[in-house]
This record gives C-alpha cells, structure tokens and sequence, in this order.
C-alpha cells in the first residue's frame, strides 16, 4: 500500500476533517449503515453435502495479472480474482506481489458470475498444528508433531506467543522444552520449516 | 578377552529383556491398542494378550540368561527372538510407518532409525555371546570387576541413547538444563505483535459496531506515533467499497479509546463526513 494512501487513511482516522472517535459513530450510524451484509444470505451459504463455492484451497499453480490460478487438493483448478479490497496474509498482511507459484492457500470470497472466485481474504501457507516443544534455540523451536520433526523459525517483530489465551507477548522465554504447543505459522512449501506467527502455550504461573 | 566380553553380554541382554518383559506383562491400555504397530498385525482385540505373550517369552529367556547353568541354547534363544524384533520392526516400519514400536514401553515413539540400531545392536550382544561365551556372567564380573563395570555402563550409555522412549529420563531434562543456562529466546524486542492490537481491536466498541460487515482480514498495518493503524475491507449496503480503518493504542491495553473512520473507496473520503 503506498505511503500517500496510508497518511489519508491516518488523516482519515487520526485526525484532519474525517475524524470519527468510536463515540462520536453516533451520528453516522453504523448500524443503519452496515448491520445488513450487501450480498444476500442465500449467496453466502454452502448447499449441505456440496463443498463451500465461496471458499477456495489449494496451491498455486500460475499468477495472471491478478488472477490466481489454483489447483485445489480435491482436483481441477479455480481461479481467484485478488482486488485491492482483498487482504492477503502470508505470515503477516502482505502485498499481492509475496504470493508465489508453489504457495499453498485458503480463500474466501465471493462466487462471480463467470466461475472465479473474487476474494475478500487468502491466507497463504497458513499452517495451524499441535505439536510438543523438542528444544530451543536462538532462532527457532523445535517442534515435534506425531513423530515429525518440525523447525519453526522465530521472525523478530513477527513471531508473537499466547500464554494461558492472554493476549499475545513477543517475549517467548516462558517457552519450556517438553510443553504442548498449538502453533499459528507459515508453511515454507516443500520443507518441513515454519515461520512462527504465534504460539499458543500453557504455563504454570508460580 | 573375547571370551571374557561375550560371557558379559547375557546378563545385559537379560536385564534389558527383564525391563521390556515386565512392561509388557502389564498390557496395552486402551488408547494405545490403536497406536502399537502390534495391533496392525495381530489385530486390536488380539492386541493385549499377544503382547503379555510376548512379555512373557522375554523374560523366559531373560531368566534363562541371567541364571545359571550357561547353556548355548538360551543364547540361541535370545539370537531367535532379537531377530524376531528386527523383523516386526521392519514389517512394521513398512506396514504401517505411523505406529509405535511399543518395545521398551507402550509409549507413543514412532519406529524410527534409532529403534532398528537398538534392535541390531541387541541381535550383535546376544549373537557375540552365543558364539564365544564360556562363563556365567558373575564369574566373568569376579574376573574384573573394574572392567566388567566400564563395559555394562558403556553397554547401557549406547542402550539408552538408541532409546527414544526413554529420552524424557535424560535428553528433555539435559535439554530443559541447556535452555535454562542459555536463555535462546530471552532477547525478545519491545515490538508489540500484530495478534495483541487485533486482539485489543476486537475487544472495543468500535469493531462491534462494524464487524458484522468487515469482509476481509487484516489489509494493512502501520503505527503511526502512539497508535497502530489497521485497516479491513467493509461491504456495504450500497454494495460501494469501503475500508474500515482502526486506529488502536499501540503501548496501553484501553479497548474503548479505538478510533474507526470509514473511508468511501470510491471518492476516497470518509464517508458520513
């Protein structure tokens, strides 16, 4: 996003004419204004038995402008439309230009007319697993998950840890070897390597 | 010498066999039926008992080892069913890759390359004392006792670090002691990570307000002086794009003091103003 946009949405927030403090909403009525999604509730839903249309995974086969060409695990291709409307999350929110041919994604959006999908979000390598605390190291943690070994990188400024579902810290020395962790990351495609988003964890407070 | 090592090796093996022997006896509990690589073979309901059975013709074998007379056979023995574990081990590694080996414990350890060095280091033990062992073990041991001391605890060392279900009794606890001298990851910075604004974000009246129309995930992220910005994506009524833009306390933890602006996409002001 360039700089220029981000100091009008500053200006927009922050200060300037377009200011509006969550209690000075009253005026603008969000609720009137927002509490109906535009799209009609029978777009939204899954027919019972048939996949999501509005959800997309898969890998990335073929980047077009700004389409996506995807081979879903279920076999066939689809192709997703990413706007500037569309987040994208690879570790972090990202720009369309850090998706890469061979990344594995998640997307949900909107079904168009023409078959593709136009997505509001895709989360990209995102890995979500259960695993034990091997050992640590200055960089990283290693994790094990039924019998695999799984490096997960620490990214400074990036890898965040939740202790006893508090929010979460970066400070990750409470960390223990031997501990059951649920860990938050980005898959490295073809490797057995994570790069820590957040780590879930339970400690004993003394 | 060679005579004095391999009269040694029956009393390892014994005590080793011993361990798992007694493990086994005490069968399978029910949520480890499924994992072992046994169950794959035999079947879960035939499990439990084939284990015991198992168990038991260890330390049938163990006894026969430990105690006196020596006879070649007991060796022989033991060379039978080392090479009966080499080989459940590799069915099993090929049958069913995700199982226990449930040799030495019912702990969940996958079968692994340490497992088949133990059960091949085993089959050399009882092997080398079939071929060349003479004494019974305490008369070996009364021979020199110094060196019969070194051989068993190096024998063990090499046992135990090839046993994968016993690394919680050293390896977690060296491992836990080298973290605690080392502090890796104590040099963690003041950045405050993204998941503690959107937490903080979700908590405020502001995101309550609009969160049933934000479509996408976190857009963008920026700070700007004492507060971090985050912008979504909204769908609105009128189906005109717009961007919700969250203005959350970057240091102090004060849901209600989260500012929003709506801006119209459009025309690039912030609508309602």
């Amino acid at each position: 996003m360039s700089i220029d946009r981000r100091r009008l949405l500053t200006t927009a927030v922050l200060g300037g004419a377009g200011i509006v403090g969550a209690s000075g909403l009253g005026s603008l009525a969000p609720e009137a204004a927002f509490a109906a999604p535009s799209v009609s509730d029978d777009a939204l839903k899954a027919l019972a038995g048939l996949p999501d249309p509005n959800f997309v995974e898969g890998v990335v086969t073929e980047i077009s402008g700004t389409q996506l060409i995807v081979g879903p695990s279920s076999g066939g291709t689809d192709r997703i439309y990413v706007t500037h409307g569309t987040s994208i999350w690879k570790l972090h929110p990202a720009s369309f230009d850090k998706i890469e041919v061979g990344d594995g994604l998640y997307s949900r959006g909107l079904r168009m007319p023409d078959g593709a999908l136009a997505a509001d979000a895709v989360w990209v390598n995102i890995v979500n697993i259960q695993a034990h605390v091997v050992s640590l190291s200055r960089n990283a943690i290693q994790l094990e998950h039924s019998g695999d070994r799984i490096v997960g990188h620490v990214i400074p400024g990036t890898s965040a840890v939740s202790y006893n579902s508090t929010p979460a810290v970066s400070d990750m020395s409470m960390l223990q070897v031997g501990q059951h962790v649920q860990v938050l990351g980005a898959w490295r495609p073809g490797t057995n390597e994570i790069d820590i988003a957040t780590v879930y964890a339970h400690v004993h407070v003394h | 010498m060679i005579q004095w090592i391999a009269s040694i090796q029956p009393f390892l093996v014994g005590a080793l066999l011993l361990w798992a022997g007694a493990v086994k006896l005490r069968g399978l509990r029910a949520e480890h039926v499924s994992r072992n690589a046994l169950s794959r073979i035999v079947g879960e309901r035939y499990a439990s008992p084939a284990w015991r059975l198992i168990g038991t013709a260890e330390l049938v074998i163990a006894a026969a080892l430990l105690l006196p007379p020596v006879y070649p056979v007991e060796a022989a023995a033991g060379v039978v069913l080392t090479t009966g574990f080499l080989g459940y081990l590799s069915y099993a590694r090929l049958a069913s890759p995700d199982a226990a080996c449930g040799c030495l414990s019912s702990r969940l350890e996958r079968i692994s390359a340490r497992s088949f060095l133990r059960a091949g280091l085993l089959l050399a033990m009882v092997g080398y004392a079939y071929g060349f062992a003479g004494t019974w073990w305490p008369e070996a041991v009364a021979e020199a006792p110094l060196g019969a001391a070194s051989l068993v605890l190096a024998e063990v060392a090499l046992l135990l670090g090839l046993s994968s279900e016993l690394d919680r009794y050293w390896l977690v606890p060296l491992r836990k002691l080298k973290v605690r001298l080392s502090h890796p990851l104590a040099n963690w910075s003041e950045h405050v990570p993204i998941e503690q604004t959107v937490n903080q974000l979700q908590l405020s009246e502001a995101y309550r307000m609009l969160g049933a129309s934000i479509s996408s995930d976190v857009q963008d992220s920026w700070d700007e002086g004492d507060w971090r910005i985050i912008c979504y994506r909204i769908r609105r009524d009128d189906d005109q794009p717009a961007t919700a833009v969250f203005a959350v306390p970057l240091h102090r933890d004060d849901p209600d003091a989260v500012r929003v602006a709506v801006v119209d996409e459009t025309s690039g002001v912030p609508a309602g103003a």
